[in-house]
């Protein structure tokens, strides 16, 4: 019963976007007639669009007028407003009383002018568009003003909405079926999910297993691997859009999307790619390994586990569903406030995407909770927690930075949420809601970067000792260094905001806390080359060649990010591609070092060897292709991020061609790997106990692990004649 | 030849140490305009001399540290299950904590005197402040004088030549970022909060306005236009709009 009761809870929550939204009056309006009256919209003002056909005729003129009536009463001066949207054709204005608004889309908006701030009534004309197959849905707020010319108590406001259809319109598609970009971005996640379900049925596990095993399974290991087909799933999806995008900016003033559905692609890319495939990716391996390197038969909560798992699949299911419904979430993955309004993005995206973070926010807490326990109780005797293996340290910092600010997160979207559908107005503009949406994202948003960057790390302090025979140099250094960076990463979270007005003695402050990140990081990165003195590094195994690329390129992104942690140099790298360029480079890495990981724990995952040549293969084009896509946008220092067409004239379109070369590159290199995980899941040289010499003790037990990993004879440590 | 099997890795780091230089060539190429762009295009200098030097030595060092392999298997290669064994110097750690630390905060004093530059204006007697609202997708200047008209009307926003101007900006509807690239001049265009931000322009011309903040489907389309004009033609626009 408790189970239905919290099951239904969260269906409750993945539903509550579906609401109707509160609306908050005129916007965009200009001369001050922003919302009179304030609150909902007056029973006793009406608005009414007279003029309108029932079906319009393609290219036909038609003579609108939209009329207010009720209200205060008329004064002569002062008296009225009204803002006309239509989502087609073209608005014409007839005199000085009217003008169009919402440059470059010409006619789509029409507003009074000052001289039309006077009368209640307004004449505009409206061209129907060429193609007369779409329904076209007109939208009237109207303005009833006292004429006081003081403030906007007593005036009251109401709306009107009208839709016409075209002669040849079939009552309106509910999906834009003639959009090439839309249709890719659905065959893309159609095609992902077949590329998953193919890997999913080729695991040898799965012969043996019923398909209520894996629905049911409680066991550490099936969830990692769950996790694992899971974040695959995403990261293609994540990467296909990235393609769109490269696709949209190949060429200037390209219109293979409109700016609204690239918009779309750019917030789905990066919440995707941040939240639901690169940092649970880890969390694949963070499952299946940890618990056997600390020498456990199972995390502390299984049934917890399960549900982290089946949670952050819906989570990710339900944001990127908004592709299916009308339009994914556009306002970026930071949603700025006010542009997430009700009014300035009316679609279910944001909304869903909102819903799909509490259910992350949701699994990302209970495996914290899971993971804390684990690593802290439940180390076999003789593994004292300074001795623990780096990859489990890594872990344990990065639950404890998700403990500390994952409910910043969900503070702030149960807020939008909650302004969007119960118009709670957390977010409004009237008291800053801005800035204090910037407070609360970025204290959540700059510790995730370190939340995503943590388990990379780890697997490359795993990978680099053993392969290159050698002790990790500066274990201790190391283990510091990660508490400082941990707290220095909660308070530096203003550096996202250098100029948005806040205090200039707090900006000073939250520059030298951001350089000083690069104290612990520099000591870390110095340790793991200096792992490599004197030693016996055999470069002819693939994790090692992955994670020696992806420290080359988290190089480029460190340094690049001192540049930007200078408050004076943020005002002009402020919201352009260097950014961009500089987080891919870090980010790219911790790809990179992931993509390590995965080659080193394969083996014992699958129990088979992926195949070196097109390793090196995949290496080499991954290697190459990012390289090729981020480089020449560093040189786009003028060009702001996130827009959706550019004009030859400003000379970006080389660097594009390049990146978007890079881009494509970087997609073949992946098609390869994966094609390299399926044929090795059979095709693959049989792997021991123990490819590749690791000290750590998932190395200890068969290729896949037993049920329960250990049994009970089991002793820690081993001595090294009993190797 | 025991170095021939660090080639790749060789390769690999010579290849990042090109491109870490490659990437911001463009800059040199394009020097900004006015008294902002100066200051920063010497911080600018200043960090990325520093930046490939960082890189040189790393990477150097990493080249250096290949070089030192060894062919037999060294004495305290990890084992199979094994208590992990501690290796490093506190004090070389210590040391480079301080190396760092004292490097940064040189760094810290160079970008604070600019920074001081950028948010004092340098006010003149003929200095005056404009207003600049952001709206989706467009900008609206208002004069002191009461000229008041948006970029969506096709005209730039006209200021004078070699006199401070003061942007005071917000946003009027969603949050926006004003930007003059070429003067390397930004401000936040939040709503219901005004930032300021000062422009001394050095060179008559126009000059493009950029929105750095995603705004809506057509943020790409947010572009505006500055015209740097000589002080007598400045004069004679304004007095006109003032209605005389």
């Amino acid at each position: 019963m408790k189970r239905t009761l919290a099951l239904l809870a969260i269906v409750l929550v993945a539903f509550l976007p579906g609401m109707e939204g509160v609306s908050n009056g005129i916007g965009n309006v200009d001369n001050g007639c922003n919302c009179h009256g304030g609150g909902s919209a007056s029973e006793q003002v009406t608005v009414f669009i007279s003029g309108l056909p029932d079906v319009y005729n393609s290219t036909e003129t038609y003579q609108l007028t939209v009329t207010i009536t009720g209200g205060p009463d008329e004064s002569g001066s002062n008296s009225g407003g009204f803002n006309l949207h239509a989502n087609g054709g073209t608005f014409v204005s007839l005199d000085n009383h009217t003008r169009l608004i919402s440059e470059p889309n010409k006619g789509v908006e029409i507003t009074h002018t000052s001289e039309g701030n006077d009368v209640r009534e307004w004449n505009v004309e409206w061209i129907a568009p060429l193609d007369d197959t779409d329904e076209i849905t007109f939208r009237a707020y109207g303005n009833a003003v006292d004429g006081d010319g003081v403030n906007s108590v007593g005036d009251l406001w109401n709306s009107h909405k009208v839709t016409v259809e075209g002669l040849n319109s079939d009552g309106g598609p509910i999906l834009d079926f003639t959009n090439l970009a839309w249709w890719l971005i659905i065959i893309t996640i159609l095609g992902s999910v077949a590329v998953v379900v193919l890997l999913m049925v080729r695991n040898p596990a799965v012969d043996k297993k019923t398909v209520m095993h894996w629905l049911t399974t409680t066991n550490h290991k099936d969830i990692g691997m769950l996790y694992l087909w899971t974040t695959i799933l995403f990261t293609l999806i994540g990467l296909a859009l990235s393609l769109l995008i490269r696709i949209q900016l190949i060429v200037p003033e390209n219109d293979f999307m409109t700016g609204g559905l690239f918009n779309e692609a750019v917030t789905m890319h990066g919440a995707v790619m941040v939240l639901f495939a690169v940092s649970p990716m880890s969390f694949a391996f963070a499952n299946y390994i940890v618990p056997i390197q600390i020498g456990a038969k199972d995390m502390a909560f299984p049934r917890l586990n399960a549900m982290s798992y089946w949670l952050i699949l819906f989570g990710g299911l339900v944001a990127a569903s908004g592709f299916f419904f009308g339009g994914a979430a556009d306002a970026g993955w930071t949603f700025y406030s006010p542009l997430t309004s009700i009014e300035y993005s009316p679609g279910a995206g944001i909304s869903l995407a909102g819903a799909g973070l509490v259910l992350l926010i949701l699994s990302v807490t209970f495996s914290t909770i899971n993971f804390l326990v684990t690593i802290l109780q439940m180390r076999t005797p003789g593994m004292p927690l300074m001795k623990m293996p780096m990859f489990t340290w890594n872990i344990l910092f990065t639950v404890i930075l998700m403990l500390a600010v994952f409910p910043a997160l969900l503070s702030a979207v149960l807020m939008l949420v909650g302004d969007r559908v119960f118009g709670t107005m957390f977010f409004d503009p009237s008291i800053d809601g801005t800035t204090w949406w910037l407070h609360i994202f970025w204290f959540f948003g700059h510790p995730e970067v370190y939340i995503v960057l943590l388990p990379g790390l780890g697997m490359s302090m795993e990978i680099i000792p053993n392969l290159v025979r050698r002790p990790l140099y500066g274990r201790k250094t190391i283990i510091f260094s990660l508490v400082v960076a941990s707290i220095i990463s909660v308070l530096v979270w203003a550096h996202h905001m250098f100029i948005t007005g806040i205090n200039p003695t707090f900006r000073k402050f939250e520059t030298i806390g951001t350089e000083l990140v690069s104290v612990p990081f520099g000591l870390i990165y110095l340790s793991l080359l200096a792992t490599f003195y004197r030693s016996k590094p055999n470069w002819k195994q693939l994790p090692l060649v992955f994670v020696a690329g992806a420290i080359g390129i988290f190089l480029v992104g460190g340094i690049t990010g001192v540049y930007l942690s200078s408050v004076a140099m943020d005002v002009n790298l402020r919201g352009s591609y260097y950014l961009v360029a500089h987080f891919h480079y870090t980010l790219g890495a911790v790809a990179v070092m992931t993509l390590g990981g995965i080659y080193y724990w394969y083996p014992k995952m699958f129990g088979r060897m992926m195949d070196e040549k097109l390793g090196f293969y995949h290496f080499w084009i991954t290697f190459i292709g990012i390289n090729l896509t981020w480089i020449p946008l560093f040189g786009l220092t003028d060009m702001p991020r996130r827009i959706y067409f550019y004009q030859e004239s400003a000379g970006w379109e080389l660097a594009h061609l390049i990146a978007s070369i890079g881009g494509f590159v970087v997609f073949a290199g992946q098609l390869l790997f994966f094609y390299n995980f399926w044929r090795s899941m059979k095709h693959g040289e049989v792997a021991g106990a123990n490819p590749w010499n690791g000290s750590t003790l998932e190395w200890a037990v068969s290729s896949p692990p037993p049920v329960h990993n250990f049994d009970d004879a089991f002793v820690y440590p081993l001595t090294q004649e009993s190797e | 030849m025991k170095n021939m099997r660090s080639f790749t890795v060789i390769f690999l780091s010579s290849a990042m140490l090109m491109l870490t230089f490659g990437s911001i060539i463009k800059w040199f190429q394009e020097p900004g305009t006015g008294a902002h762009a100066k200051v920063y295009d010497e911080l600018f200098f200043v960090y990325w001399s520093l930046g490939c030097a960082v890189a040189i030595a790393v990477y150097g060092f990493f080249l250096w540290l290949v070089t030192t392999e060894v062919d037999e298997e060294p004495i305290d290669a990890p084992y199979l299950g094994q208590i992990p064994i501690e290796r490093g110097n506190v004090k070389l750690s210590w040391s480079l904590t301080a190396i760092i630390t004292a490097f940064l905060l040189v760094l810290s004093s160079v970008t604070f005197s600019s920074i001081d530059f950028f948010e004092t204006p340098e006010l003149e007697e003929d200095s005056f402040t404009v207003q600049v609202t952001g709206w989706q997708y467009y900008w609206e200047y208002q004069y002191p004088n009461g000229i008041n008209y948006t970029s969506a009307a096709g005209e730039p926003l006209r200021i004078p030549v070699d006199t401070p101007v003061v942007f005071e900006v917000i946003g009027g509807d969603v949050f926006h970022s004003f930007a003059l690239p070429e003067h390397r001049i930004k401000v936040d265009a939040l709503p219901s909060r005004p930032n300021i931000g000062w422009i001394l322009a050095e060179e008559t011309g126009n000059y493009p306005i950029r929105c750095y903040e995603l705004c809506g489907a057509d943020h790409a389309a947010m572009i505006g236009e500055l015209e740097v004009m000589e002080k007598e033609d400045f004069d004679q626009w304004y007095r006109g709009g003032d209605g005389q």
